[in-house]
């Protein structure tokens, strides 16, 4: 058995063992991507337990495919993470899971969203990824064409409006899409 | 009402989102946004694609507690159920016993950790030029954080040498985040001076925490070039940490081949560990 299958069963079955082993292996980075972005140790635990349990609540009610559990965690952390910068939620202290729960559940939608945009623009040629991936990163037009070696701008001004069409078609012609616009965000 | 999706409305929606409409445009859009239901989808689409794929977001939260939104009412309830209020103890009980049984840190961790805030300032700085793709970026930005550990792992001379004043000083600058100054003092040292390869280091360092990438390569690759001096790997391996934190998986794999040619070269069983990785 991986540590892919292993970690996961661990979370499932409540194995002390390996749950401590996830934390020998696992918890070092993100405490230090928590301690990078102002926030603090307890803070990274706190993190930690929410992303823990988050992998628990959405594999068990919500069907999610884990491909790296490592990969996944961690993006998760790192989501997690944004939202109580954003949100101003930290309980650096121990918090029960009751005052948790609001949040929690809106982070779970939160990370499915996140994940069906990924899948999709994973789907994309890997010129479209390059292109679109700097330009979400807010690389203006004449960085695009310094960056990449397009001829001008209006090439790469082209570019990512093809792009970006192709993109959203993917989006909007997939059925959890519908789903999404439920939930009432989109 | 129907809205055609061109060039310009999109650049428009981008120009909303990052809060560049002057008042006027912004007034107007907001009020097409209003009475046209598919443009406000649109837009939404954007923002969260923008929040998604920017790494350098710090930020986001997409939704609000909503009582009509059944779904997460649904979920909500289920975690206030006892099984899982049960499984969030036992999680939260093995990370304080995760932590408690931690060895105690040495001193000297304490001094850098200052410097490990500022390091990762850096992290999502992309410099124009240099090319990455999104897909490489999505996460491997996780091993810089798993492998920069500066704090053990730049060595300090303060008390093995007080003579020499100059690097003590500009030792002390780069722990106060005085990174102009410390970069100064470091680049007035000689290179005769034995103590010079060091000075690489710090700037390297002191480049990277104030958010100049391309210097602090430059300075990584410098000493990396040293052949002279034993340590000079050590340059390959903060180069490949930085191409790391930049998601540029594709130079930081050129430079951990290069480690993994000689045994003998700094983390050179880490390169293996995290060749495989990526």
């Amino acid at each position: 058995m991986d540590n892919n299958e292993r970690y996961l069963n661990a979370l499932l079955t409540g194995d002390d063992r390996v749950i401590k082993e996830i934390y020998v292996q696992l918890f070092p980075k993100v405490q230090s991507y928590v301690v990078s972005n102002k926030g603090t140790r307890d803070d990274a635990l706190d993190v930690f337990h929410d992303a823990l349990l988050y992998i628990i609540v959405a594999y068990k009610e919500r069907n999610i495919s884990i491909k790296s559990f490592e990969a996944y965690l961690y993006v998760v952390c790192r989501n997690i993470w944004k939202r109580k910068l954003k949100t101003k939620v930290i309980n650096s202290k121990l918090d029960t899971l009751e005052n948790k729960a609001t949040d929690l559940s809106l982070y779970i939608l939160e990370q499915e969203c996140f994940d069906f945009y990924i899948e999709k623009f994973q789907l994309l040629s890997s010129n479209c990824k390059e292109i679109l991936g700097n330009y979400f990163n807010g690389w203006s037009y004449e960085e695009l064409v310094e960056g990449l070696n397009y001829a001008n701008i209006n090439t790469v001004r082209q570019r990512v409006f093809k792009c970006r069409t192709k993109l959203i078609e993917l989006i909007k012609s997939d059925k959890r899409y519908q789903k999404l616009r439920e939930w009432n965000i989109i | 009402m129907e809205h055609h999706l061109t060039n310009a409305l999109l650049e428009t929606i981008d120009r909303y989102i990052k809060g560049e409409l002057v008042e006027e445009e912004l007034l107007a859009f907001e009020a097409k946004m209003k009475e046209n239901a598919a443009l406000k989808e649109e837009v939404l689409i954007q923002q969260q694609l923008f929040n998604t794929l920017n790494d350098k977001t710090t930020e986001w939260a997409l939704y609000k507690e909503d009582p009509n939104n059944k779904l997460q009412q649904e979920l909500k309830q289920k975690l206030n159920t006892p099984e899982y209020q049960s499984i969030s103890e036992k999680i939260q009980h093995i990370g304080q016993e995760y932590i408690q049984e931690l060895p105690p840190k040495k001193n000297l961790s304490i001094r850098y950790k200052r410097f490990i805030s500022a390091a990762a300032v850096v992290l999502f700085l992309i410099v124009a030029g240099i090319s990455y793709t999104i897909i490489n970026n999505q996460s491997v930005d996780r091993f810089y954080y798993e492998y920069a550990q500066w704090e053990t792992e730049l060595p300090s001379f303060v008390e093995k040498n007080a003579t020499e004043s100059t690097f003590a000083e500009a030792e002390a600058s780069f722990r106060n985040k005085e990174y102009i100054k410390a970069i100064q003092l470091f680049e007035s040292i000689e290179e005769d001076n034995e103590l010079y390869p060091y000075s690489l280091l710090y700037i390297g360092a002191s480049y990277a925490s104030s958010n100049k990438d391309l210097q602090a390569l430059k300075a990584f690759n410098q000493l990396a070039q040293m052949d002279a001096f034993a340590e000079s790997s050590k340059g390959l391996w903060y180069a490949t940490l930085i191409h790391l934190k930049q998601g540029d998986k594709d130079k930081a794999v050129d430079l951990l081949n290069i480690i993994i040619k000689d045994s003998n070269n700094y983390h050179y069983n880490q390169a293996i560990q995290l060749l495989e990785q990526l």
